[in-house]
């Protein structure tokens, strides 16, 4: 969140993000009264709370240095009776108001459930581990090909139709867990990747499908490793470095591994994606591809104490027309951090990068307070 | 004829104290902590890898009703007993495990009860539920019945 999307359209969306937090808290109240009337319904309402502050030093040639401070709060309700689910999350601060999921499922039996609604690509597996729960992840900022649109992310990461989650164990404890999604996916929009919007539908937006196979040598543990799979019908609407580029849509394929590996104090989640994007153009079409790769390291020590580093790199970059529609992204970086978990439930980090976007380097320092509450 | 008294007293003193000793020795071995459900609970067998499953926030079903697990939370003892031989975590990894799943499926965490007649009232209110107690506790309350024993103390 580097805070350079309010700049542009903060004003234009208040009223829709006002309407937005509203219809949101009428939904998440409603449940309320049916589970005072249920003994059987459970609900679980969480804040995920965070307050970050962000230093950027660009190049010495570009000069130009900024501070962003964020505020945020996540909002999670959950609520379960019998075999239907509801799950919905709301990121309130002072970058975006947002509805970023709201799923109703049902759970068809013990390893089976369907969702319809919006939710989370389930190819970006590290949005299906950590959501928007600040807190719960190690590092402050987020690899580019799990980045949020509204981040400078590249692939599309939020979905609105429908999701299957299968779980088949196999020996002892160990499973192998499928994952289905098919619905609307994003627009290229004016400045980023714009997601489907329930509160404010259009119908610009065509399909994506997203497939995540997952092997799990224990089920009660979060060690696994993985396949995923993506494509998605991208739509240009109004982005001017597509209209320069006289492009009008683009089919992109995304096909990756990924592997989170947990070893007494060492943690590892790596990710490596190729890219093949269709582009369509007016005059003709191109192929454009990259690769995307992170590796994140994390060691804990002391008990509270977690040190951690990132690496990630986009091979390939340098020669993509579609990465150029996104010219903030961050496609390099070199990070190091500290993190120190206090009380039960806050944690206070530190993160030191060298990013690169397509035309710049700079260095950032980011500090963190997150927590979750209750 | 004082002074003999005065030795008996003190004999039967200790030999009180020594008994007492030994009965608490005793009460202290056969410390237990057992399953239990409702009486009018249809359950009847859950084994030890779908009790940790329902605590863990997977789906254990039996007669198409999903089984929920409720926390028993009265003393530190039967936490400590729950964390170790039920889910087999430490406190805080319990906790960030629940967390996990809220924020990934919307699963409320199970409900805790720190006074055994809430926990009792919950569990009579719903049959397909089950949580842990003291064994001695479990043989003197009518409404529940046992399912079997997850621990004893050596």
């Amino acid at each position: 969140m580097t805070g350079l999307r309010l700049e542009g359209e903060e004003t234009d969306h208040m009223a829709t993000q006002i309407r937005n937090l509203v219809m949101f808290i009428t939904v998440l109240i409603a449940p309320f009264s049916i589970v005072q009337a249920e003994p059987e319904g459970q609900h679980e309402l969480l804040f995920f709370v965070n307050a970050n502050h962000a230093h950027n030093n660009f190049t010495a040639e570009k000069g130009q240095q900024y501070d962003d401070i964020v505020l945020s709060a996540d909002i999670i309700y959950g609520y379960v009776k019998g075999d239907f689910r509801f799950l919905t999350e709301y990121i309130l601060s002072t970058y975006e108001s947002e509805l970023e999921r709201f799923q109703l499922g049902w759970q068809a039996d013990e390893n089976n459930i369907g969702w319809v609604g919006r939710f989370h690509s389930p190819t970006s597996y590290w949005n299906m581990a950590y959501h928007h729960g600040q807190y719960l992840q190690t590092s402050i900022t987020r690899p580019l090909i799990a980045r949020f649109e509204d981040e400078e992310g590249i692939v599309p990461t939020h979905v609105t139709g429908v999701m299957w989650e299968s779980m088949n164990e196999l020996q002892g404890t160990d499973s192998f867990q499928t994952t289905v999604s098919l619905g609307k996916t994003s627009v290229i929009g004016e400045y980023e990747l714009m997601p489907f919007d329930l509160l404010d539908a259009s119908s610009e937006h065509r399909a994506a499908v997203d497939v995540r196979l997952s092997y799990l040598p224990d089920e009660f543990d979060q060690n696994q490793f993985g396949l995923l799979l993506k494509w998605s019908d991208l739509v240009v609407d109004g982005n001017p470095v597509a209209e320069l580029q006289g492009l009008q849509q683009v089919k992109q394929g995304v096909i990756g591994a990924y592997i989170d590996w947990r070893v007494r104090d060492w943690m590892i989640l790596a990710n490596l994606s190729y890219l093949n994007n269709q582009m369509i153009k007016h005059d003709q079409d191109l192929t454009d591809t990259f690769f995307a790769a992170y590796l994140q390291a994390e060691y804990v020590f002391a008990e509270n104490w977690t040190v951690f580093g990132r690496v990630e790199d986009t091979p390939g970059a340098d020669d993509s027309e579609y990465l150029e529609l996104f010219p903030a992204s961050i496609i390099e970086r070199q990070m190091l951090g500290l993190r120190f978990d206090f009380y039960s439930n806050n944690a206070l980090t530190l993160e030191v990068s060298n990013v690169g976007t397509q035309t710049i380097d700079s260095d950032q320092v980011w500090f963190q307070w997150s927590a979750v509450l209750p | 004829m004082e002074r003999c008294f005065t030795v008996k007293s003190v004999k039967a003193i200790f030999l009180l104290f020594l008994g007492v000793l030994l009965c608490m020795e005793v009460a202290a071995d056969e410390r237990s902590v057992v399953l239990v459900a409702a009486t009018t609970s249809p359950l009847q067998h859950i084994d030890s890898l779908e009790l940790r499953k329902i605590y863990l926030g997977f789906t254990v079903k039996r007669d198409d009703r999903t089984i929920k697990g409720l926390r028993n939370i009265v003393d530190k003892n039967i936490n400590s007993i729950f964390l170790q031989n039920v889910v087999a975590m430490s406190e805080k990894s319990y906790k960030k495990r629940l967390l996990f799943l809220a924020l990934r499926q919307g699963t409320p965490h199970p409900a805790e009860y720190d006074n055994i007649e809430d926990l009792l009232a919950a569990l009579s209110a719903n049959p397909y539920s089950v949580s842990y107690m003291w064994k001695e506790e479990a043989v003197s309350l009518s409404q529940v019945k046992i399912l079997r024993l997850l621990w004893h103390q050596n």
